[in-house]
């Protein structure tokens, strides 16, 4: 058997299996453009593209409170993406459970009225999670800027109107200035980015870890993605039999040959699994509502993936061939790829990680998969030094398949 | 038959497979250097803070900063060239440099008497955590705003105005404010602090749980396909295929719950034990359920990876994306990760897992109901 | 003990989605101390039918009669009284000998039957504690024929019984049958195999879905012709 037939015979092999997984293919890429569509439909309806409600409960009666709340929920930066709503308690809970909120803040009863009698109550931010996750996380940091600053200015306030008072203005009177000095904080919540001078910062050789959070989120989560797209060929590999393996070795076709011709079905398989997948995105996408979001998907996206699937492909190819049987092909893929991607910036952020695991990660193939997808969705230069670190880890991957095909013919007491 | 001993024997089968073990060792493995990892320093940002020691507004604002446990990272530079260096050489993402006189600057920054600025921020790219840090440098520095804001409000409606100290005592006695929130779940119980990188590591458990499920579902139709159990009734095979899912299940249950109090993110133990028994039992039947439904084990390792994408992406395990909730249903993956913060989850998570046995019964029943309609044998 | 086996159907749907008929109205008469022989194309349903009457898959129509007792609407009866040996050896590679045993025996009737029982006779002493992924086909089949008789059952079906074994391995298994048969068991192999046909007592061919007797008597062109 000739390198040349053993191929053409493990691409039959792979191809059989293209009509299922391409059939999962179209509905994957249809329920995650329909999920998507449907998100986007109902964040356009309400009013604007926030990303998220944070409920508002309990004790909300206060004039000033109320002034000081709907001035830091006038449109600026931060609160572009955040939208308060004011609740009733059960309110509150039912939408935190559906997610119609991501958190609540609950203000006690009497807040301000206690506060000022010196009893000041706690304000509880509600969480799904408990303030654990990183999106409760950013929440609660939002939250406690925001309340943060309404009371420094809630004091402001009332110290004002009592100070006021002991100069010996009237009751009156110290409200009607309350009320203007409420209407001064306001104005400098707004202004607040005035007391800083910006300047930007040139950067010295590669600069900040801090990447274009949207593209490096698409990259990474496309980089992961590619990896456990390799437990869709499970099926293909628990299929292969050892003992034609020890036959082949006898006619010539030695451990490197074999890994060859059944790597290259493989990627073969795997490049047009991805093409199906890019083009039926790129279909569905511009069929439904997200295409105002995404814009057309540029076909260097799709390019760009070639290096990563050569290299990721190789590595799923290594784990079939070490594992081998069901456990490798879904376990450990979900494990190793799900464990990997995540030190690797894949689905958080990699500068989110401390500084020490990122010069780690940064040697891993997915850092590097994700790295190069990233810089040809920025639209910049792709630097070389990824793509070499690519093909070098899939060369090592392919290497140490055949090590371990050899290895197993041997075992088996055959030629290698 | 016995159902302890055949669980008992399927386990030694399961650890007897060195890939199963080598899964195991990998999910504590991920814990712990999970664990090691959210033990060292970061956060979403990395701020570069200086200022004259001296400076009254500095010193507060850098102890306010520094103490709170916050997702920016602070670190202090001797000068404000050194703070813009550590930008530009990436050690930080942004710099905050206050001004040697800050705090004259912002007060006639409230009076409107100069232009100049009391903080300078060096900045490199605009992304979601510069604008949350900034947002927490506001926040710090906006009690000394609102009281330079009174004493200036103060100084226009009367004539001589008052001392600074006087005035900074009617801001402190409008109320006493300090430590203001409590961060609670649901159930309105403080939560214990703990790494956001961490957390995705029950929903993580959660989604290969699920997997294993599938996994042990494979298995399970190699071996009926090999007719290993056809010596039992058929009518018991309901039973063997529970005891074959749930004892798969389990063992990937118990290393999940070991690795969860690695990483510090189990709760409660009776809670815990609680919720990972049922979420083992809400597996195996999906398991049970899919693995009648699907025979190929092409089209079982596709599913696979479906499921596996899909549910990292429709549940809370990495980014909780609003609006759903719908989709969450479908698998007993959202309930497990919400049961810590909300043990109403567990209801939902049993009325799941009795659903799921239901349908599981219903795919079994062609098995357990025997053929009635048999022609006579005279026929 | 008599089985009447009537009028079996049972059809799959083929890879081009259309329902093929592979058993057709089958009939089987047989009682205790018979050894029934049942040779047939590849493909042509023995397997099946074998399944079929062990309960492991479901007929479409018919019946199956021992005694006078149905035991298609019994599951446990039928579970109880007919053991099946398929092709391949039904145990689970990664577990010893012992342990596959004990998914089915009581370890106290292990020991029994490993002393004076079935399980002696059919040698699986030898390699009880060896995981069967080191066992050889003769000893998988076996050990395999060890798990099914747990409940001494006194139909026992066997698929192609010798396949792929060694001339000593044949005679061991062929020896049990034998001895089986004769304490008034009944055995329906199926088989292409002339080793395995002449220690039968009566055989039939397959063909369409429907038994047909056939007198075999050694010539292997004769029956392969009849086919």
């Amino acid at each position: 058997m000739t390198l040349k037939k053993n191929l053409a015979a493990q691409l039959k092999r792979f191809f059989s299996f293209f009509p299922i997984s391409a059939a999962v293919s179209l509905v994957l890429a249809l329920i995650v453009s329909v999920t998507g569509s449907l998100i986007y439909i109902n964040r356009k309806s309400d009013e604007t593209d926030r990303i998220v409600n944070i409920g508002l409960t309990g004790f909300l009666d206060d004039t000033y409170m109320d002034l000081a709340i709907n001035s830091l929920t006038t449109l600026d930066s931060t609160r572009n993406s955040v939208k308060l709503v004011k609740l009733g308690a059960d309110e509150a809970d039912r939408a935190l459970r559906t997610g119609e909120v991501g958190a609540y803040v609950v203000f006690p009863e009497n807040f301000i009225k206690e506060a000022i009698d010196g009893n000041f109550q706690k304000i509880s931010i509600v969480t799904a999670d408990g303030s654990k996750s990183f999106s409760s996380k950013i929440l609660n940091e939002l939250i406690r800027s925001v309340a943060e600053m309404v009371i420094s200015f809630q004091k402001a306030v009332y110290g004002y109107q009592q100070a006021v008072y002991d100069y010996g203005y009237s009751t009156e009177e110290m409200y009607s200035l309350g009320s203007n000095m409420a209407f001064r904080i306001i104005d400098a919540v707004l202004e607040r980015d005035g007391m800083f001078r910006i300047q930007a910062a040139e950067p010295y050789g590669e600069g900040s870890l801090a990447g274009d959070t949207a593209s490096g989120v698409i990259s990474g989560v496309t980089a992961v993605f590619i990896m456990l797209w390799g437990i869709v060929s499970c099926g293909a590999f628990i299929s292969r039999r050892d003992g034609l393996s020890k036959v082949m070795a006898s006619k010539g076709n030695g451990a490197a040959r074999q890994t060859a011709a059944e790597y290259a079905a493989y990627l073969v398989f795997m490049l047009s699994q991805i093409l199906i997948l890019g083009l039926a995105f790129c279909a569905v996408f511009s069929l439904t509502p997200l295409r105002e979001v995404t814009g057309p998907v540029p076909f260097s996206f799709i390019a760009s993936l070639i290096l990563p699937v050569i290299m990721i492909s190789s590595l799923q190819f290594l784990i079939y061939e070490a594992s081998g049987g069901i456990l490798g092909g879904v376990l450990i893929h979900f494990i190793l790829g799900c464990g990997m991607g995540y030190v690797c910036g894949c689905f958080y952020p990699a500068y989110f990680f401390p500084r020490q695991i990122q010069q780690i990660a940064r040697w891993l193939p997915l850092w590097q998969a994700r790295v190069h997808i990233n810089e040809v969705l920025l639209s910049g230069p792709v630097s070389p030094l990824p793509c070499v670190i690519m093909l070098l880890f899939a060369a090592v991957f392919l290497l140490a398949a055949a090590a371990v095909r050899r290895g197993r013919i041997k075992a088996e007491g055959g030629l290698s | 038959m016995n159902i302890f001993k055949t669980s008992f024997l399927l386990n030694k089968r399961f650890l007897g497979k060195a890939g199963f073990v080598i899964l195991l060792l990998m999910v504590i493995l991920f814990a712990v250097l999970l664990n090691a990892v959210a033990s060292r320093p970061h956060g979403v940002i990395t701020i570069a803070l200086s200022g004259d020691q001296e400076d009254p507004l500095y010193a507060s604002v850098r102890d306010r900063l520094m103490s709170s446990a916050s997702m920016v990272v602070y670190s202090e530079y001797k000068s404000g060239q050194a703070a813009e260096e550590a930008v530009r050489f990436g050690e930080c993402d942004e710099a905050w440099i206050f001004e040697k006189n800050s705090s004259r600057l912002l007060d006639e920054y409230v009076s409107g008497s100069s232009s100049s600025k009391p903080v300078t921020v060096i900045e490199m790219k605009d992304t979601v955590a510069r604008r949350l840090a900034r947002e927490d440098l506001s926040a710090a520095l906006s009690s000394h705003l609102a009281e330079r804001i009174l004493a200036d409000e103060y100084g226009k409606v009367t004539k001589n105005g008052a001392g600074r100290e006087k005035l900074a005592r009617y801001y402190s006695d409008a109320f006493y404010a300090d430590d203001v929130f409590r961060y609670v779940n649901a159930e309105g119980i403080e939560s214990a602090p703990g790494s956001y990188l961490t957390y995705p590591v029950r929903g993580f458990l959660a989604v290969a749980m699920l997997l294993c499920g599938l996994v042990v579902s494979m298995y399970f139709n190699r071996d009926e396909n090999n007719m290993v159990f056809s010596p039992a009734p058929a009518a018991k095979r309901p039973v063997i295929s529970l005891v074959y899912h749930f004892t798969g299940i389990l063992d990937v249950g118990a290393v999940s719950l070991a690795a969860l109090y690695i990483c510090g993110s189990a709760v409660f133990l009776p809670l815990e034990l609680i919720s990972m028994l049922v979420m083992c039992l809400a597996c195996t039947f999906t398991g049970m359920i899919l693995g009648r439904v699907i025979r190929s084990e092409a089209v079982f390792s596709t599913v696979s990876a479906f499921i596996a994408i899909s549910q990292l992406i429709i549940n809370p395990v990495f980014l909780d994306v609003p609006g759903l909730t719908p989709l969450r249903v479908l698998t007993p993956v959202f309930f497990y990760i919400r049961i810590p913060d909300d043990t109403r989850y567990l209801v939902y998570l049993l009325i799941y897992t009795a659903a799921a046995g239901i349908l599981a019964l219903a795919a079994y029943l062609p098995d357990i109901i025997p053929r009635r309609r048999s022609l006579p044998p005279s026929h | 003990m008599e089985i009447k086996v009537r009028n079996i159907e049972k059809s799959y749907r083929s890879g081009t989605g259309r329902r093929k008929k592979i058993l057709q109205g089958l009939d089987l008469d047989a009682a205790g101390g018979e050894c029934i022989g049942i040779a047939g194309k590849n493909g042509c349903g023995k397997s099946t039918l074998l399944s079929v009457l062990a309960g492991v898959q479901k007929a479409d129509a018919g019946s199956f009669l021992m005694d006078g007792t149905e035991l298609f609407s019994r599951p446990r009866d039928l579970s109880r009284n007919v053991g099946l040996v398929p092709q391949a050896p039904a145990l689970m590679d990664e577990l010893s000998a012992l342990d596959n045993l004990l998914m089915w025996y009581p370890k106290r009737d292990i020991i029994k039957e490993l002393d004076s029982g079935v399980l002696g006779m059919l040698g699986i002493g030898d390699f009880l504690r060896t995981r069967v992924r080191n066992l050889s086909g003769g000893m998988k089949k076996r050990l395999s024929i060890g798990c099914v008789m747990h409940t001494m059952p006194p139909v026992l079906l066997l698929d192609e019984p010798c396949a792929a074994l060694d001339l000593e391995c044949r005679e061991n298994i062929l020896g049990y049958v034998r001895d089986y048969v004769s304490k008034g068991g009944l055995a329906v192999l199926t088989s292409h195999d002339p080793m395995e046909l002449e220690i039968c007592t009566r055989h039939y061919i397959m063909k369409d879905g429907r038994l047909s007797p056939y007198s075999y008597d050694g010539d292997v062109t004769k029956l392969v012709s009849s086919l």
